[in-house]
């Protein structure tokens, strides 16, 4: 972890931010109260304890590698130039645990070759017989599945749009207008910044595809033939045009059938929310599915428009009150239903239209063993933990959390104090509790 | 840096919290105001368009005098020109101006088929509008003449079954059935418009009552700051004081009005309780 806090500060490029809170302001910025483990600069990090020898490089993911034999090996996921981490992001639980991590890590499950193999049969069929949805408890893992998902789609050259937290979009911290030729209320700053991104990452795919017809915007016009690419650049640029673009390129990509689509939505329930927290000047709540982009999404989500190859795959987060998994929701995904239904209980027959279609891809709640021991033994490797890297630290850890993969890392591996026995301890002085440490075992 | 009213918002702050150093907004006003021109809850004051800053200080310049939104409308759908609260049975109407939203299967105009002006989007939901009311309409006298249809049948129904059974009495009995029936019918309100004890009443008419004018259920339309909710406060505290009020009294002699205690702790009211009190 040493070495990972050296790595991770040597290659972010906004890192030097002393920790002297009374000279420096920033300090307490919202940038840097978001979740911690900001590293500290290389260059401060000169005691003894920081100094250790770098972990090899774990292996880089590649689709070859998603197999059942791998099941339980990690893998890393590479920092290539159209990297999804870097461009798209990733949720909040995932960016620090990569933050603490000297490589960005993950391990192969069977869900992870399940999903891929469902992958592998959408990339033939149209997208509305592949809407699948991750589901399972807290902390089992749906975030990192749908990240596999994306890096594996991206390694076939698919072409992918990966949003990693779809609550921003109904939360009311972007900027909303309302349009009257679609009828529904545009964000522009995020579907500028949702183009770039896209651009960003596909950038080699879309300039392949093209145009098969011509568009004219208010200010600008892409006449047939326009290569995608150009059309998310334009987008990108300008946000006036950003909206539209965004729905012109969605048109011509469900349009093509050369090269199959993915689209990973995270935090998929906060899109079927029953109003989202934009408020319209008459000040009654906007409904998701009367936001331009979130329409769009629901309307992929469920079938009503597809690609004609490719996949949507949604995961869900539980751990969200404000956007808790509706009543429509988890009866089309044939969850469990906390408490007795009644006939009276509000319902969106819309939002039912609007789930209809996506199907359940349910991840285990639980590491297998061998799964969780090449977890333990990525982050010992990291020095997470400066116990040593025993079976009987690991089992105790695995039983403490269940095998809850979110439970055994941040509170088993991280949350733990236990910690190695200091080697050097003078048996000569007389009160035990004036030596280092404990007298080791081994007397 | 933005001046709305002569009140300077730094540009780093909240749109949503700034609002409210100005006299008369608190966090619920503020928040309306900012659902009004369609700034979001973490937008900051820097992130303002100069249409939304013109806007919003036009409107506080002299909210009563502004315009109703023309915004979309409520969750509820379909196409209406405007909302009618059906909660309230007194006839309050919201007389904002509305715009549609999006249904399920609602299709929008291809953009190759080139710009179309917002006056045509505009004339386009003003055509489904009053189609819509029309079909209502259509669809309300189709309902009303079925239910003509059925009661005359009814009453037919009833009349035959009457002569019917008075076909088969004789005599005294039959003379004390049909006294018995024309007294029952005396007293009972038929549909057709009958004189029934002298007074001619059809079960359609309802008294007529006044229409009260349609009130705003808008709090923006009647927004009272700075200057004007002054006076306001002032014009009330003179009031109390020109009746000759304990009210009045209290406020005077620069003592607590609510009833709080004055053997200890009266600073605030000592420092701020006058007649002519500034806000």
């Amino acid at each position: 972890m040493a070495s990972a806090l050296s790595r991770v500060s040597a290659s972010s490029s906004n890192v030097t931010k002393s920790f002297k809170i009374g000279n420096n302001k920033k300090a307490f910025t919202r940038k840097n109260r978001v979740g911690a483990f900001r590293s500290l600069p290389a260059a401060q990090l000169n005691l003894p304890i920081f100094q250790s020898t770098p972990p090899l490089p774990a292996p880089s993911f590649k689709p070859e590698v998603v197999t059942e034999n791998t099941i339980g090996t990690v893998f890393a996921f590479d920092e290539t130039k159209n990297d999804p981490i870097k461009h798209f992001g990733t949720p909040k639980s995932m960016l620090l645990e990569y933050r603490l991590l000297s490589q960005r890590y993950s391990v192969i499950r069977d869900i992870t070759v399940i999903t891929t193999e469902e992958l592998e049969e959408a990339a033939l069929e149209p997208s509305h017989q592949s809407n699948y949805v991750l589901t399972g408890p807290t902390g089992c893992g749906k975030s990192f599945v749908l990240l596999q998902a994306v890096q594996y789609c991206l390694a076939k050259e698919w072409v992918v749009i990966y949003i990693p937290r779809a609550k921003t979009l109904v939360n009311s911290t972007t900027m909303h207008t309302y349009d009257l030729r679609t009828r529904t209320y545009f964000q522009p700053k995020f579907a500028q910044q949702l183009l770039q991104r896209t651009l960003d990452v596909n950038s080699k795919v879309l300039e392949t595809m093209t145009m098969r017809e011509g568009v004219n915007f208010d200010r600008r016009s892409f006449p047939a033939g326009t290569t995608l690419a150009a059309l998310a650049a334009g987008g990108a640029k300008e946000q006036a045009i950003s909206s539209v673009a965004f729905e012109t390129l969605i048109g011509e990509l469900c349009a093509q059938s050369k090269i199959p689509i993915l689209l990973a939505i995270d935090d998929f329930q906060a899109l079927y929310t029953p109003k989202s927290s934009y408020r319209d000047p008459h000040f009654s709540a906007i409904r998701p599915y009367h936001l331009a982009l979130p329409r769009i999404l629901l309307e992929l989500a469920s079938g009503k428009r597809f690609f004609q190859r490719g996949a949507v795959l949604g995961a869900l987060t539980t751990t969200d009150p404000k956007f808790p998994v509706t009543q429509e929701l988890k009866e089309v995904l044939e969850l469990p239903i906390g408490k007795p239904r009644s006939a009276y209980g509000r319902r969106s027959r819309v939002l039912e239209e609007y789930a209809e279609g996506c199907m359940n891809l349910p991840v285990p709640e639980q590491f297998s063993v061998k799964e969780a021991a090449a977890v333990f033994e990525m982050w010992m490797k990291d020095q997470a933990l400066t116990a040593p890297a025993n079976d009987e630290v690991f089992l105790s850890k695995y039983t403490e959390s269940g095998g809850n993969p979110k439970a055994f890392v941040w509170q088993g591996i991280l949350g733990t104090l236990e910690g190695a026995s200091p080697e050097d301890v003078d048996e000569s002085v007389p009160w035990p509790q004036l030596r280092e440490g404990r007298v080791p075992l081994a007397l | 840096m933005v001046h709305i009213l002569g009140i300077n918002l730094p540009d780093n702050q909240l749109a949503r919290f700034a609002l409210t150093t100005i006299y008369g907004v608190g966090h619920s006003t503020s928040h309306r105001l900012c659902a009004r021109f369609q700034i979001h809850d973490t937008c900051r004051i820097r992130d303002l368009s100069p249409f939304q800053v013109t806007a919003l200080a036009s409107f506080l310049s002299s909210p009563q005098s502004a315009f109703p939104p023309r915004g979309a409308t409520s969750a509820k759908g379909g196409p209406r020109a405007f909302v009618a609260n059906k909660k309230d049975d007194l006839g309050v109407t919201d007389i904002l101006k509305t715009y549609p939203l999006a249904s399920l299967a609602f299709k929008p105009r291809p953009l190759n088929r080139g710009w179309t002006s917002d006056r045509e989007l505009e004339r386009e939901w003003e055509n489904e509008v009053k189609e819509a009311k029309e079909q209502r309409e259509r669809d309300r006298a189709a309902r009303e003449r079925e239910r003509e249809e059925y009661l005359a049948e009814k009453e037919k129904k009833a009349k035959e079954k009457e002569e019917k059974m008075l076909t088969r009495l004789r005599g005294r009995m039959r003379t004390k059935v049909i006294a018995a029936l024309a007294k029952h019918k005396a007293t009972f309100k038929t549909r057709t418009g009958t004189t029934v004890n002298g007074r001619t009443t059809t079960t359609k008419s309802k008294p007529v009552q006044p229409k009260l004018p349609p009130k705003s259920l808008d709090p923006l339309a009647n927004l009272t700051i700075e200057t004007a909710l002054r006076r306001l406060v002032r014009d009330n505290i003179a009031h109390q004081r020109m009746i000759g009020s304990y009210v009045g009294r209290r406020h005077a002699m620069g003592m607590p009005v609510r009833g709080q205690n004055t053997r200890s702790n009266a600073k605030t009211a000592k420092k701020m309780n006058r007649v002519d009190r500034w806000g």
